[in-house]
């Protein structure tokens, strides 16, 4: 692409042709305020906010709508400008009820930013008694979002990504003139899947989501950069929280591999981590009861446990994270476990290893648009990533690559379905070229599969992209965890229970049943002994998502009452029974990239990201102190701190 | 953590069931009339620009156009029922409310206001004894406020139904036409 010279105040600044002025702007640092453009949304050119002063054209012009062109002189200081600027404000103060003191988006909010910038500083309308602000009535959309129409400033933001990005459509305008009004169908409840994109783009308070309201003004706020444990996309989330509560979920355009996508699941289920049921403490069976215990009587159980058992098994959760998987493996593989998992995922990855001599995905998120036709091959896509419904979408409408269904039709891309394809050798063998199927590793059948590979080991154009169902199931081949057998494992002594797990009572052939878990549930009221686990957002570790791209997430809330993550109670075990492991979070990061080089193959950022470089902006409170581990929690904490810069490699937002 | 009363609230929006007749009346209304909406599909390369058409037909018949009537057209385009919904309430003259018999729109854009629809405005809502948007209670006679009606020389403009036009309106001129239509009945 070729680039062009502008000049705005003065600056000259390089940039790509097609560059809208606001975009060339706001990389010399400069701010042009403006309500209805966005970065992810076509411009519309709606709110006249953004007026700027260009050589050679008539009046003012939208920045957000005008293309950049080579020697284009810009200017937006001048006073013509500043004044357009404060009308436009003044018009919108008109009927904004000044509520900002009691208003959730106090501290966000663009028109606060924007008149306190640039003015009115005393708003000139003159409302007439009794007409002051609208006064309509705040809507409960959904248990998540809620609409102030008396705070929208009218940008049709929330229509366009609920169209555009969405493709959902449940927001459009009503009306016109002075009655146009944000709505949804007749006004009632949203019928859509509470993403919450359209809170999220909101420039003020009038969407907002109803968790977490007034709890805490923005600027309290600690930001943290998380890596969502919901499914195996591995989208990256910024998490808004005070001391160690969290209280939004918010989006970052310039972070991750989800451009700003987050499905409901992850922006709302965050509060899962503050649930009731919560263990905090080890638990032990003593006179057929599960009784809060010490960690040290735990641990020792434990060992005990072990050592009088003579066959042992492992059965590991795909949502832990690499080097938890790696430590769980190690400590099976000194007591010659046999190693389980609840995913397929491991056993689909192992027969293409042993086909094509490769492991995992061969493209990623980021290549869909490079395909014409893209085959849905019995994948429910927006029940496994909703995600990746919205970068299949994206693809579609970019460079008009055509979806196909293999058996059961995903019910929400419906619409944008091209037609079916029935998966067997004549058809593939006349497969359209640059095709991409994407498989769910659950439910793939062995006779496609190999159909499919053996399609894509002969033509260098197809692709294919196993969708995991878990955040980090993709490591599980790596380890070697197999899908537990449903019925035939034979008697065992004593099974090791690894992670949250949907088992839900302990198989009859299992005589002991030690678990790690965060929650109380089925599974650990039939266990012996139970560690207390730290879930998502409370540890660090590597996650490899569905493309195979293994990321980074950092801690950002302290771990509850005395749960310790899946690596530590495993490290600890393994102490106890007298065996050699790493201890610190970077030797065994060193030993699992020693191990396998295959999981960090594809290491972030891959392509053409435009991602600037970002910093957590806030680093963790010390947290509370327990006496009496192996590893003293501040200890590790301060080790994990070192470690940071080594895991820079695979942050997305380093 | 999402609070009970969020939950509370989310459900009374949840029950609010929007006006108008049960899916399955306006199914059979619609059945019945499928002839004419195969005449107007006919007339497109694609349904969706067929909307505005197949709603004015309908409305015609049934007086005005019930959520209900927006969903079953919307999904019979393959469109998403808000999507219709937001057509349906762009132009005055389809009536998304249950609307009267006659329907009074006066103007209230700027040449209008300017000469004094403000005060026709009050002078109908005192004579109908309803407040602008409303029906009387008879059912007989819906009060609007509209946007310019391209009449602007001889402001303020009233229009009733979707024929007639009053010119230079007076609040006395307003209460002459309600008592004329009354009379009609
Ligand atoms: S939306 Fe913004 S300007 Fe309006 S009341 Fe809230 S903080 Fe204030
Ligand atoms: S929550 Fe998401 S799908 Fe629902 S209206 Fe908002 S943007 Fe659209
Ligand atoms: S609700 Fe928010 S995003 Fe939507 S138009 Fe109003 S101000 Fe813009
Ligand atoms: S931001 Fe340019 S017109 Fe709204
Ligand atoms: S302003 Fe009333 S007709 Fe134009």
């Amino acid at each position: 692409m070729s680039l062009v010279r502008v000049k705005i105040d003065d600056e000259e600044i390089e940039v790509p042709e097609g560059t809208l002025v606001i975009t060339a702007a706001e990389k010399l640092g400069k701010s042009i305020p403006h309500f209805c453009y966005h970065e992810r949304l076509t411009p519309v050119a709606a709110c006249r906010l953004c007026l700027v002063e260009i050589e050679g054209m008539p009046g003012l012009q939208p920045s957000c709508a005008t293309k950049v062109k080579d020697g284009m002189i810009v200017r937006t200081n001048t006073k013509n400008v500043l004044d357009s600027h404060k009308s436009v404000l003044d018009l919108v103060l008109e009927t904004h009820p000044l509520d900002c003191p009691k208003c959730e988006a106090t501290g966000r909010c663009k028109l606060e930013d924007f008149t306190y910038e640039f003015g009115p500083h005393r708003v000139s309308y003159y409302r007439p008694p009794g007409i002051s602000a609208y006064d309509y009535e705040e809507l409960s959309w959904s248990p998540v979002l809620k609409f102030d129409p008396n705070k929208c400033v009218e940008c049709s933001r929330c229509i366009r990504v609920c169209d555009e990005v969405q493709d959902c459509r449940a927001l459009v305008a009503s009306s016109r003139g002075h009655n146009w009004r944000i709505t949804t169908f007749t006004g009632g409840p949203l019928h859509c899947d509470f993403c919450g994109a359209c809170a999220s783009v909101c420039p003020t308070g009038a969407i907002e989501q109803q968790p977490g309201k007034f709890w805490k003004k923005d600027w309290e706020l600690e930001k943290h950069f998380v890596i969502c444990s919901h499914c195996g996309h591995g989208c990256t989330l910024l998490l808004r929280g005070w001391e160690g509560r969290i209280a939004r979920i918010e989006d970052d355009f310039k972070v991750g591999i989800n451009r700003a996508n987050i499905c409901s699941r992850g922006r709302f289920g965050f509060d899962i981590i503050s649930h009731s049921s919560r263990l905090s403490k080890p638990l032990l069976r003593s006179d057929g009861k599960l009784v809060e215990v010490t960690w040290e009587k735990a641990l020792f159980a434990a060992m005990e446990m072990i050592t009088a058992s003579h066959s042992v098994i492992g059965l590991a959760s795909g949502m832990l994270s690499v080097e938890e998987l790696f430590l769980f493996s190690k400590l099976l593989a000194s007591r010659n476990g046999k190693k389980f998992s609840e995913s397929r995922d491991g056993d689909v990855i192992e027969f293409e290893k042993k086909r094509l001599g490769r492991y995992g995905s061969t493209h990623g998120f980021d290549q869909l648009d490079s395909f014409e036709s893209i085959v849905l091959v019995d994948i429910p896509v927006e029940e496994l990533d909703e995600v990746l419904r919205i970068d299949l979408i994206s693809a579609a409408k970019k460079s008009g690559a055509k979806l196909f269904t293999a058996g059961r039709a995903s019910f929400r891309l419906k619409k944008r379905i091209a037609g079916l394809f029935k998966i067997n050798s004549q058809t593939l063998a006349s497969a359209p070229a640059k095709t991409l199927f994407v498989v769910d590793t659950e439910r793939i059948e062995e006779k496609e599969l190999s159909a499919i590979l053996e399609k894509v080991s002969s033509d260098p154009f197809t692709g294919i992209l196993f969708v995991a169902a878990q955040s980090n199931s993709r490591a599980l081949s790596s380890f070697g965890f197999r899908v537990l057998p449903s019925d035939e494992i034979s008697e065992v002594d004593l099974m090791i229970a690894a992670g949250p797990l949907q088992m839900t009572e302990r198989p009859t052939s299992v005589k002991r049943l030690i678990a790690s878990a965060s929650f109380r549930n089925e599974l650990v009221e039939s266990a012996d002994l139970v560690f207390p686990a730290a879930l998502p957002f409370e540890k660090s570790g590597t996650y490899v998502n569905s493309e195979g791209r293994a990321q980074y997430s950092d801690i950002a809330v302290p771990m509850a009452g005395e749960s310790w993550p899946d690596a530590v109670i495993w490290i600890s075990v393994m102490k106890e029974l007298g065996e050699a492991t790493p201890s610190t979070p970077r030797e065994i990061l060193d030993e699992v990239r020693n191990n396998h080089p295959e999981l960090f193959e594809r290491n972030y950022p891959v392509k053409s990201s435009e991602a600037e470089p970002k910093l957590p902006s806030t680093r963790l409170a010390p947290p509370k102190r327990h006496r009496g581990l192996l590893l003293d929690k501040s200890e590790w904490l301060r080790k994990l701190q070192e470690h940071l810069d080594f895991s820079k490699e695979f942050s997305p937002w380093f | 953590m999402i609070d009970s009363k969020n939950y509370a609230e989310a459900r009374i929006c949840l029950q609010k069931v929007p006006e108008g007749p049960a899916e399955l009346e306006m199914q059979k209304f619609i059945n019945k009339r499928e002839e004419k909406i195969v005449t107007i599909l006919k007339m497109y390369p694609e349904p969706r620009p067929a909307l505005i058409p197949i709603l004015f037909e309908l409305q015609r018949d049934y007086g005005w156009i019930p959520p209900m009537m927006v969903k079953i057209v919307a999904e019979r385009l393959r469109i998403e029922p808000s999507e219709a919904y937001g057509v349906a309430t762009f132009y005055s003259l389809m009536k998304t409310k249950r609307a009267g018999k006659y329907v009074i729109m006066i103007c209230g854009t700027l040449s209008c206001e300017l000469k004094g629809s403000a005060e026709v405005i009050k002078a109908a809502e005192t004579a109908l004894d309803i407040k602008v948007g409303e029906t009387t209670k008879d059912g007989k006679i819906t009060l609007k406020r509209v946007e310019c009606l391209g009449y602007c020389d001889k402001a303020p403009v009233v229009q009733i139904d979707n024929s007639s036009y009053c010119e230079k309106v007076t609040p006395e001129d307003i209460v002459k036409i309600i008592k004329r239509l009354r009379n009609e009945f």
